[in-house]
């Protein structure tokens, strides 16, 4: 087990693709700072960015941090992307010399009423970190890109996200039912989907 | 060439050698019905309901995994067809009116002979 | 002689057939009598496991949850009963630790044993089933004074377990644990050196190191390519930093190595619960079972990930929780998920009669599959 530098272990992440980070360990960060500087950090660099790509933007657009549920045990890392980068970001992750995150644990799917959510749980053995990547989907028009060529357990999983959730993966190469009947109507696991008793 | 040949044969002799000598030992097969087993005191078989300990507090249907197994309006009903015998309501009642009886063999030919009514003043 | 042309031929191996270990349906493409391509088809015994969850409450969930895999029911209330002490910081005392690492490794036993029991009746031979199922008993016997039931449980609560352990259990366990030395040494004398069982399993179903990262596998399959992976000895969790084991890995990738590495983690289970029994015997005055927590008000919040090393691999259970008395979503990992993926990889260019002894070797259980 490979020890690795204390402190922002996204960096370089940070500096190709638009990310938030939503929770970083305690042991990651610096004696005597708090959650909440590193947040203040985190809005700097990202304003120098965009107003380095001449994109407007005023004091309330959503860089302020995300409340909704990230308030995780045991403390691994969480980072929000955009739908777009997710394939992107996954490869490099993989591939690269410094991260090194070989597995796919699982992908979880979570129906929040304004929107969907799927969050990747990435393993990477060599250094012994977890990390968590969620990403939003509107409920209008559900589409995001496959990654069954980049990790291959992603296959059936992405199946069962369409069966019971209803979200379709664009270059899926064999998309279709898993657990319910072919002729099923309806997504069993979202909200609104009311489970009757017949007694 | 010889050895390929008398390997297999010891080899056969070897695991002959083995069930021989367990086909020597006592039985562990049990004649049922004839006789049975003496389960001890924390065996989950049949629940009863005692009337004289009960308050009517609701508990026991508060904790069922299966909603709609015990129902108290005016009766008390427990439907031995869709519990799943797992103790909850045992556990959790504050004035022991439920106990675990090592009953069984609950098997019967009508639906209706499972369900257990008392009535409640 | 001119060689004969053949075509390929689809047969189904359906859903009920004695060595589909479950309800499992393969559709399989066959060149003459080699197999070419298979297709697995499974969602038969989908029973709604995480949709159940959003209506139920904390207590109302946790007799249910022994029902995932019912082959290692501790494994999976232990991991439910793990991520909710995690989010209400609950600290459980040391006495439960022991108890719950007892009842864990004895669990892993039994399944070894099945699991034994069946492969040995997949490849022709009868006699193995019923002389593991003669140990098996013996265990489910110790499970029944114990906790009242022989396969589902309903033992670990929040904040430790509900009964406790007392001499004659214990003395029963110990001599279980004694004899079972001499059995295990007669099960190997019968099967290792049989030239029928070495021909049929010598270099078969050669499972690499990538494709084992890419299909992300653990447990008995990803040690037997040699590769030391287990989460008893990378993030130790109840008291295995205090135990001495071994974690046998090794370096032929086929099925005889995952026959070998199992027999050897019976071994290993044994040297555990021996350990564990010398210390429970010694602390018996020791009552403290269970700590003070109030279960039928529970109001947790946040996220939490818990994962156990069970008998088939890594298992984890993710639980969203937003501050009412139901939660918001649960997520079982199962490992059987995965292992049904690589049978189309490793089961290439063999026989018909192969594919059942390969698909026998991975250790596969329906109802994780499906939940």
């Amino acid at each position: 087990m490979i020890k690795i530098r204390e402190v922002d272990l996204f960096e370089n992440l940070k500096r190709k693709f638009d990310i938030r980070i939503e929770n970083c360990p305690r042991m990651f960060l610096d004696k005597g700072n708090e959650l909440n500087s590193v947040q203040k950090d985190m809005k700097c660099i990202v304003k120098r960015e965009y107003s380095a790509f001449d994109e407007h933007l005023t004091d309330d657009t959503e860089l302020k941090c995300d409340t909704e549920l990230n308030h995780i045990k045991p403390d691994i890392y969480l980072l929000r992307v955009k739908k777009e980068d997710i394939r992107q970001i996954l490869r490099y992750l993989k591939n690269s010399e410094e991260y090194f995150f070989e597995r796919l644990d699982c992908m979880v799917c979570c129906d929040r009423k304004k929107d969907l959510e799927i969050m990747y749980l990435l393993q990477s053995d060599k250094y012994n970190v977890k990390c968590g990547i969620r990403v939003e989907i509107d409920k209008k028009e559900n589409q995001i890109a496959t990654v069954s060529d980049i990790f291959s357990n992603a296959n059936l999983e992405e199946r069962e996200i369409y069966d019971l959730f209803g979200i379709k993966f664009i270059n899926h190469p064999d998309l279709k039912r898993i657990f319910m009947p072919e002729d099923f109507v309806g997504h069993p696991l979202r909200k609104d989907f009311i489970i009757q008793r017949l007694n | 060439m010889i050895n390929s040949f008398f390997n297999p044969v010891k080899e056969l002799f070897r695991g002959l050698y083995i069930t021989a000598k367990n086909s020597l030992k006592d039985n562990v097969t049990l004649l049922y019905p004839e006789k049975k087993k003496n389960m001890n005191k924390f065996f989950r078989g049949k629940i009863q309901y005692i009337k004289e300990n009960c308050i009517k507090c609701k508990l026991c249907q508060r904790v069922c995994p299966s909603k709609n197994t015990i129902q108290i309006d005016k009766y008390y009903s427990i439907n031995y067809a869709q519990c799943i015998f797992c103790g909850n309501c045992v556990e959790y009642c504050p004035r022991q009116a439920l106990i675990l009886t090592p009953n069984y063999e609950l098997a019967s030919e009508n639906k209706n002979d499972l369900i257990f009514k008392e009535e409640l003043i | 002689m001119e060689k004969i042309l053949t075509d390929r031929m689809r047969i189904n191996i359906g859903p009920q057939h004695p060595s589909t270990h479950g309800v499992m349906r393969m559709i399989v493409d066959l060149d003459g009598e080699t197999v070419e391509n298979v297709e697995t088809v499974i969602g038969y015994l989908h029973r709604g496991m995480e949709k159940m969850a959003e209506t139920s409450t904390y207590i109302q969930y946790l007799p249910i949850v022994d029902r995932i895999d019912y082959l290692s029911g501790f494994f999976c209330s232990y991991a439910y009963v793990n991520g909710i002490e995690l989010l209400m910081d609950i600290e459980i005392s040391e006495k439960s630790k022991y108890i719950r690492t007892i009842t864990m490794e004895l669990n892993r036993m039994a399944s070894h044993l099945l699991w034994l029991g069946c492969f040995m009746m997949d490849l022709g031979a009868s006699s193995p089933f019923f002389y593991t199922f003669i140990e098996r008993e013996k265990i489910l016997d110790i499970f029944e004074n114990l906790t009242g039931n022989r396969m589902m449980y309903n033992y670990y609560t929040f904040g430790g377990v509900k009964r406790d352990i007392d001499k004659e259990n214990l003395y029963a366990i110990k001599k279980f644990s004694d004899e079972f030395v001499f059995a295990l040494k007669d099960l190997e004398e019968l099967i290792n050196y049989n030239p029928i069982f070495i021909s049929r399993t010598k270099n078969l179903g050669i499972l690499e190191k990538e494709c084992a990262y890419a299909y992300s596998i653990t447990g008995v399959n990803l040690r037997a390519s040699g590769i030391k992976k287990d989460l008893r000895k990378d993030k130790p969790y109840l008291i295995y930093e205090n135990i001495e084991f071994n974690v046998p890995i090794s370096e032929n990738k086929d099925v005889q190595a995952r026959y070998i590495l199992r027999i050897k983690e019976l071994k290993e289970s044994n040297k555990i619960v021996q350990q564990c029994i010398d210390w429970l015997l010694t602390n018996l005055n020791n009552k403290n079972i269970i700590t003070d927590v109030k279960p039928l008000t529970l109001k947790p919040e946040g996220i939490a990930i818990s994962e156990v090393e069970s008998s088939r691999g890594l298992m984890q259970c993710i639980i969203y929780a937003d501050g009412t008395l139901n939660p918001y979503r649960i997520k079982w990992r199962t490992p059987s998920f995965y292992n049904v993926q690589i049978i189309n990889e490793i089961s290439k260019g063999y026989l018909l009669s192969d594919l059942i002894a390969i698909f026998g070797s991975l250790d596969i259980i329906m109802p994780e599959v499906d939940r």
